[in-house]
């Protein structure tokens, strides 16, 4: 409907009209600008006698919204026919108005032969917003290196292209890198980082220039000169095209010293999976002031916590962590006071822990005995170096090759098989064997594990079977020497 | 020589005896059978032991062998002459008269026993260590004597043990029956006389081994 409703408008408009001829409508500007006031000439030649003739203009559609029309009206009179003329009007595009183009009517009314008539034509005022940049910085910052993030914001209406900033010597700080932005679209806000080194404490300012690029011309009116002769009068304009635009400024900081919040982990040891008790150490020698701590990986639930802290005051904060993998690892903590922000990665040595455990134990022979079995590690961390060694007690006794069995590297999970000799020389219980291993950390470790063989028959004393048989011989041949003593002394041999 | 009566009637085996010269000959064949019994018994049991000891130690072993040897064989002697010295020196306080050869020629039939007691030790201690597997022990394990001793007592059973014990106190009582004979005809002593002074180097010896 709308679409027939312009396609109308366009005949009636195109249709020639025989009166006046609208010849030049001009702003002298490629755009025009929200919340700018410009000079608009209409030009017209009378194409028959015209008298009264009164030009105009007024928005139409969604123009009428944003474009004021200051003085919208110009007397021009009487024209005879062929003679051209200029109607001058001022015009303010409202703030805030959106990029687009702006349907304008111009218009004009006058009288011939007593009789009124009017003529109009319909005529388009490109707007193009403006970027408007601002800088948004945590005036906070830590006496040395630091590495700030400056949001450049665009509260304007118009794209900025090409931003960059630069700084120039400040005092008490130094600028040592620069920014720049491709682009940053109306209500936008880029970061860019920047380093800055800031020398000793107290206030610093650092002037910095901004420059960037509307997408479009900018011609801005520089200087207007007229000059006149006899016939006629000429008015010169001069336009500058401000399409790039250079701004200064001066970036305010305060520096404060480097240590004014020392953080320390109190168990840099970790073990793997969950912890509970992760537990940071907090030191302000800055001054009374709220601390939020945050935690950038490897947390369970709250990574945030918040504490206040007097001047010198030492705190402690826990959080929980949940390692995965065992290492050196590194935890991004993040402290927050007055707007600054102060960024450490805590070296945590994450150390999963073996835990071996002999499994499948199987215990052959009587005397001599070959013990074979399995190895296994159910804990989380890696065992290096694992020995398996038999512990040479009263009555066991290590034998030869086999007095101990290297199996090597036991990841979490995985097992190794052994096999030891001993010699058992005595009753016993239990076979006692040494387990040796590297943790993570290279900490050996030793642990004495006891084999069970109670109820097994792994013992023969000499000749089992019949042994106490050289025993009764032994007692007969006493018996035999008693009976001599007998004979001898008492009996018929001391006769 | 009647073996028969030196060991059913050593009365009358010594009395027959005193009737004729001295001679050494028979009671150093008894001790030297004795001590080459001896000596082969050590040998033995020195061949089981020496198992345990790490090949490094092989040489000072070899040496420690002769020295074994030595002493076992001889030990039989210097007991045959250590025995009947005292029972000389005994005898005389109990006016005992009689020369030093007889009670050199008597005392050494007494160690007849001590020839069977050694061929009943060297059965039983083939019985026991034969085919017994000794570990070898380590310079560090044989450094703690508490140790090696431990092993070694370990290695030789109870059982071996007590029928050993049992076989020394009845060749030791054997042989108090015969040195008593034996001091009574060559120091023509009464047989209780003779009896004490052959009960006193008997308990020497007990003691002795018994320490």
């Amino acid at each position: 409907m709308r679409g027939f409703f312009f396609l109308f408008l366009f005949l009636i408009f195109s249709i020639p009209v025989y009166g006046v001829e609208f010849v030049n409508f001009d702003y002298k500007n490629e755009y025009l600008e929200p919340g700018k006031t410009y000079d608009l000439w209409v030009v017209i030649q009378a194409e028959e006698e015209m008298n009264n003739s009164v030009v105009g203009i007024y928005p139409y559609g969604v123009g009428s919204q944003y474009i004021e029309i200051l003085k919208g009206k110009d007397y021009i009179g009487y024209l005879p026919e062929g003679v051209i003329d200029v109607g001058h009007f001022f015009i303010h595009i409202k703030e805030g108005t959106p990029s687009g183009d702006y349907k304008v009517v111009v218009y004009c009314n006058y009288t011939r032969d007593g009789k009124k008539y009017s003529n109009n034509r319909v005529f388009e005022i490109p707007v193009r917003g403006k970027p408007a940049l601002t800088l948004e910085y945590t005036p906070l910052i830590e006496e040395g290196m630091n590495r700030i993030y400056i949001v450049i914001k665009n509260e304007g209406t118009g794209t900025a292209q090409d931003v960059k900033i630069r700084f120039e010597e400040g005092e008490n700080i130094y600028a040592l890198s620069e920014g720049y932005i491709p682009y940053i679209k109306p209500g936008e806000g880029k970061a860019i980082e920047v380093k800055v080194y800031g020398v000793g404490t107290g206030m610093a300012k650092l002037p910095y220039i901004l420059q960037y690029s509307t997408p479009y011309n900018n011609l801005q009116l520089v200087e207007k000169s007229e000059s006149e002769s006899i016939h006629s009068k000429t008015v010169t304009y001069t336009y500058k095209n401000q399409r790039k635009v250079e701004e200064r400024g001066n970036l305010v900081f305060k520096i404060i010293p480097s240590d004014a919040v020392e953080i320390e982990v109190k168990n840099p040891l970790l073990p793997l999976g969950e912890i509970t008790n992760f537990t940071l150490t907090l030191k302000n020698n800055y001054r009374d002031t709220r601390f939020t701590v945050m935690v950038g990986r490897y947390y369970i639930g709250n990574n945030k916590k918040s504490l206040f802290l007097r001047k010198g005051e030492v705190r402690n904060i826990t959080f929980t962590l949940k390692m995965e993998e065992g290492g050196i690892k590194e935890i991004p903590v993040k402290v927050i006071f007055e707007g600054k922000e102060i960024e450490r990665n805590i070296a945590v040595d994450v150390i999963g822990k073996a835990e071996l455990v002999l499994t499948g134990v199987n215990v052959e022979g009587t005397g001599d005995l070959i013990i074979t079995g399995d190895l296994s590690n159910l804990g989380t961390g890696r065992a290096r170096g694992v020995l398996i060694s038999l512990k040479k007690t009263e009555y066991v006794i290590p034998m030869k090759p086999y007095e101990n069995y290297f199996i090597g590297t036991l990841e979490p999970n995985d097992y190794g098989s052994f096999e030891l000799h001993a010699k058992v020389i005595n009753e016993t219980d239990v076979i006692p064997v040494v387990i040796q291993y590297r943790e993570e950390n290279n900490r050996v470790v030793k642990v004495e594990r006891n084999i069970s063989v109670r109820g097994m028959d792994i013992y023969i004393s000499g000749k089992r079977e019949g042994e106490y048989i050289p025993l009764i011989f032994g007692g007969l041949f006493l018996l035999g020497v008693l009976f001599l003593l007998y004979r001898v002394f008492l009996g018929k041999g001391s006769k | 020589m009647d073996i028969k009566d030196l060991i059913l009637n050593p009365d009358k085996f010594f009395r027959e005896l005193s009737t004729r010269e001295p001679s050494l000959l028979p009671p150093f064949l008894i001790v030297l059978t004795l001590s080459v019994l001896s000596a082969i018994h050590a040998y033995y049991k020195f061949s089981v032991i020496a198992n345990i000891f790490p090949p490094d130690m092989q040489e000072l072993l070899s040496m420690f062998l002769v020295f074994t040897l030595l002493t076992s064989f001889l030990g039989g002697f210097i007991e045959w002459v250590l025995v009947a010295g005292i029972m000389h020196l005994i005898s005389a306080l109990f006016k005992g008269e009689g020369p030093f050869k007889r009670t050199l020629e008597f005392i050494g039939y007494g160690f007849f026993p001590n020839i069977v007691g050694v061929l009943l030790t060297i059965f039983i201690s083939y019985y026991f260590l034969s085919g017994v597997e000794l570990p070898t022990l380590t310079m560090e394990q044989l450094k703690n004597p508490e140790v090696a001793r431990e092993i070694l007592a370990s290695i030789l059973p109870k059982t071996m043990k007590y029928t050993m014990a049992l076989i020394e106190i009845a060749v030791l009582l054997w042989n108090l029956v015969l040195w008593t004979y034996g001091i009574k005809y060559a120091r023509n002593l009464d047989l209780n006389r003779a009896f004490i002074v052959a009960l006193i180097p008997t308990v020497l010896y007990l003691i002795h081994r018994l320490l």
